[in-house]
């Protein structure tokens, strides 16, 4: 199979600005066509083509410069300029291949060499996608950059069902580096794959990076795994990707997954978190979650947080009249500014990240995020305390350590690269 | 704190202007006929904001959040509602809740949420002080059912009035009227009795009422859109006529009329205000009321597969509101039939404009002494179907339970 020609000219420059001295973590500006973004970046998810109740001016008034998009009217998109278009969305967008939901969302799904085929969730038919259909789908969206079509595998699942999928995902990223149309306006990114397996996840990576693509995505690892080996794989595929290339975490995930998976090197990420929990009236803010719904909230009169800049929290919406708002039946308000917050808060913790690089203040940001989080630093979960150790900041002694690499299984001391 | 003056008339149809006082920077005006801005508990449905007008506030949205309504001691505040709105403070909410049976001598029971709640004279003079309305309804009988006879129209005559005069009493001595005080838009009530509504009436001139509020016409269990004017409209003639001769002008307001031929044959009667309710009913059944009736329809449903095709046209051409600028009437299709929040948002952009351009073109036919009966012809087959008739957009709590991956 050919590879992708080694001088197209990738629609996608990714400059680093500052690393972290001590951590893996650094701020980039990556260059895409329909905007420059700031890394490490949060991209809130539009999965149907609408941001949930909020408008693309208001999401773009908030500061996002990159979204994930998809939809399922897919033929009719090729026609009509794209989703930028259709969704009125002027800045960067990410597409997935379609994959993953369709095999979430369906009911029957039978995977070959060539493709998946499976019933459409939208109006039940058979549908039939394969690297090639899913690359000429996203060729029609427009995306800036576009996923592979890989062979999606649960993280709980072990066996030799593991290592078929990340082999065939190989095979497929090959396929659907060939069947890109427009190499010099969409890039694609690989997923590297493997389950929670080090052995898989290193053949995937060495294979992935010896392609000649723009940037890397990390799969299958939002799928309720343990953290503790959660954060390893994540650590093993940084440390293994090309330095110079953004690496796209998917599906992840809380605030603190972002800011430990940050200072693991990772720079892009996507959750449905901050508009899922929208619409079940749970507000975001520094020290967790307000579950704005329960009795303590009812005659709260003051804002989700006074520190916050979204219209939500300046505009001077109380707790309370928040809570009003999300129980009235064919009201839409209190979800559009619950959503306006929580995307705001999730950029401006990678904003504020981001800062904290360029002043060379990274880990002391990160002990900060953690002791608002948690009060009592016997709460800091135990996975976290790990992960930061092992990249040289110790959250409990408030003074950065010597680094140390641990392999996935736990055991440590392995000699740092 | 509120001037009517009249400036037109054609027929027994006038073009008039209603001004209040909404503090002396921001004093409101309104052309009229015209209508009130529809919401709940302070928010248009589905929209972060509306041109700026009249807030219909119905009071039985907060009788359930009244320990929120006390704690935070200002209703505007609280809703963080815009200077350049002004508020009546009514009884029910038209679209949702019938009038449910439940008045005796000292209350009014208002459905809400968590069932029927009593309002009293006291709690509504209160109420009024915690909201400072420009206009307020005191609380009134306005129950009927089918087959009520003339002898409940007379109670439910003198029983509003006694509310009438306790409320306003009450509310001189909480020191809520005079010079900055709210108008009373008055509960004219009497049931299906012409001579009741004709007593009524002269009741509440006598009285020297601000304002009409016609009600107790439509039966407790009627669905807003079965209510047409036809069925009241013979009771009212004889007490419209005295109305006409009465100096200075009142506004009159007669909430609860849905249909665009309606409210063109209100308007010929003398009616001035309207609530703005169409945009909210027509939404959430997913409908989009059109410039120009389109294959005999008015509507559209927009949750049709057959309309994703149409990605090179917007909803409707005739349109300018930010949904039909910016997005097609495919992306639309996909969203309602996608179960999105945000068709909700943009249908309801759409049918809000579009009332809007509806009483515009109301206004026009009057000031050019047009005949309205055109006008009436024209809007003839605007009729908004019965909730069964047409698959509505996913109720917005059903929505919220829906979890995606």
């Amino acid at each position: 199979m050919s590879m992708a020609t080694s001088n197209a000219a990738y629609p996608l420059k990714f400059n680093i600005i500052s690393k972290c001295g001590t951590t893996a973590a650094r701020t980039a500006k990556m260059q895409l066509p329909h905007a420059t973004v700031d890394t490490p970046v949060f991209m809130p998810v539009g999965t149907k083509g609408s941001l949930k109740a909020l408008t693309t001016d208001e999401l773009s008034k908030l500061g996002c410069r990159i979204m994930l998009g998809n939809t399922y009217h897919l033929e009719i998109l090729s026609s009509s300029g794209g989703l930028h278009g259709y969704m009125h969305w002027p800045h960067a967008l990410l597409t997935d291949s379609g994959g993953f939901q369709m095999v979430s969302l369906s009911k029957l799904c039978n995977i070959d060499e060539g493709g998946v085929t499976f019933t459409s969730p939208y109006d039940g038919t058979e549908l039939r996608l394969t690297p090639e259909e899913s690359i000429r789908i996203q060729n029609g969206i427009g995306a800036d950059i576009m996923m592979q079509l890989d062979d999606v595998v649960h993280s709980s699942t072990t066996g030799p069902r593991v290592k078929e999928a990340m082999e065939r995902s190989i095979r497929w990223l090959d396929r659907c580096l060939a069947a890109n149309a427009r190499p010099t306006q969409q890039c694609l990114f690989p997923i590297v794959q493997g389950g929670l397996d080090s052995d898989l996840r290193i053949q995937s990576l060495d294979a992935l990076a010896s392609r000649d693509v723009a940037g890397f995505a990390i799969g299958g690892l939002s799928g309720g795994e343990a953290k503790s080996t959660f954060w390893r794989i994540v650590k093993l595929c940084t440390e293994r990707l090309p330095a110079g290339k953004p690496r796209y975490l998917m599906g992840v995930g809380l605030p603190l997954d972002l800011v430990v998976c940050v200072a693991l090197g990772v720079d892009m990420f996507d959750c449905v978190l901050p508009t899922r929990t929208a619409r079940f009236g749970v507000a975001l803010v520094p020290e967790g979650q307000l579950q704005l719904k329960k009795r303590q909230f009812e005659t709260d009169l003051r804002p989700i947080d006074d520190r916050c800049s979204c219209p939500c929290c300046t505009g001077g919406y109380s707790r309370a009249y928040l809570a009003t708002l999300l129980k009235e039946d064919g009201v839409t308000l209190g979800c559009s500014l619950l959503t306006a917050h929580n995307v705001a808060y999730m950029l401006n913790l990678m904003s504020e990240m981001r800062q904290s690089l360029v002043d060379g203040k990274f880990s002391e940001f990160v002990r900060h995020f953690f002791r608002l989080q948690y009060p009592n630093p016997t709460d800091y979960p135990e996975w976290a305390v790990e992960a930061l150790k092992s990249v040289g900041v110790s959250l409990l002694s408030g003074e950065d350590v010597k680094k140390s690499s641990c392999n996935v299984d736990g055991s440590g001391d392995v000699e740092v690269k | 704190i509120m001037r009517f003056t009249v400036s037109a008339s054609s027929g027994r149809a006038r073009l008039g202007h209603l001004a209040l006082s909404g503090g002396p920077d921001h004093p409101v005006a309104m052309a009229t006929p015209g209508y009130l801005i529809y919401n709940r508990c302070g928010s248009d449905p589905h929209l972060p904001q509306s041109p700026a007008g009249i807030l219909l506030t119905p009071l039985n949205h907060w009788l359930d959040k009244l320990a929120l309504l006390r704690q935070a001691g200002n209703l505007r505040q609280l809703c963080r509602l815009r200077p350049d709105r002004q508020l009546l403070l009514s009884l029910t909410d038209h679209l949702d809740y019938y009038p449910t049976p439940g008045v005796t001598a000292q209350h009014v029971g208002l459905p809400t949420r968590s069932g029927k709640a009593p309002l009293t004279v006291e709690l509504q003079a209160e109420l009024t002080l915690l909201t400072s309305p420009e206009l307020v309804q005191p609380l009134a009988d306005c129950e009927i059912r089918e087959g009520d006879g003339r002898k409940r129209a007379r109670k439910s005559v003198d029983r509003s009035l006694a509310f009438y005069d306790r409320f306003t009493t009450a509310l001189e001595q909480q020191g809520g009227l005079g010079g900055g005080g709210p108008a009373l838009m008055a509960s004219w009530v009497g049931g299906y009795s012409a001579e009741e509504r004709l007593r009524c009436l002269r009741e509440l001139e006598s009285r020297g009422a601000d304002g009409l509020v016609v009600e107790g016409f439509r039966y407790y269990n009627q669905p807003v859109e079965d209510f047409r004017l036809a069925q009241c409209e013979s009771v009212l003639t004889e007490a419209l006529q005295q109305q006409q001769r009465s100096q200075p002008p009142r506004p009159l307001y007669f909430p609860g009329l849905v249909h665009p031929a309606d409210i063109i044959r209100a308007a010929e009667l003398g009616f001035d205000l309207f609530d703005g309710s169409l945009p909210a009913l027509l939404t959430r059944r997913g409908l989009a009321w059109l410039t120009s009736a389109t294959g005999g329809s008015w509507w559209l449903h927009v949750g049709d597969v057959e309309l994703l095709t149409a990605t090179d046209r917007p909803l409707d051409p005739g349109c300018c509101c930010r949904c039909c600028r910016q997005f097609s009437l495919s992306y639309l299709a996909h969203l309602s039939l996608s179960n999105e929040i945000l068709a909700s948002i943009l249908l309801m952009e759409h049918n809000s404009a579009r009332l809007a351009a509806f009483f515009n073109e109301l206004r026009s036919a009057i000031e050019s002494a047009e005949s309205l009966g055109g006008l009436a012809t024209k809007y003839a087959a605007a009729v908004v179907p019965p909730t069964a008739a047409v698959a509505p957009l996913a109720n917005d709590q059903a929505r919220l339970k829906d979890d995606e991956a």
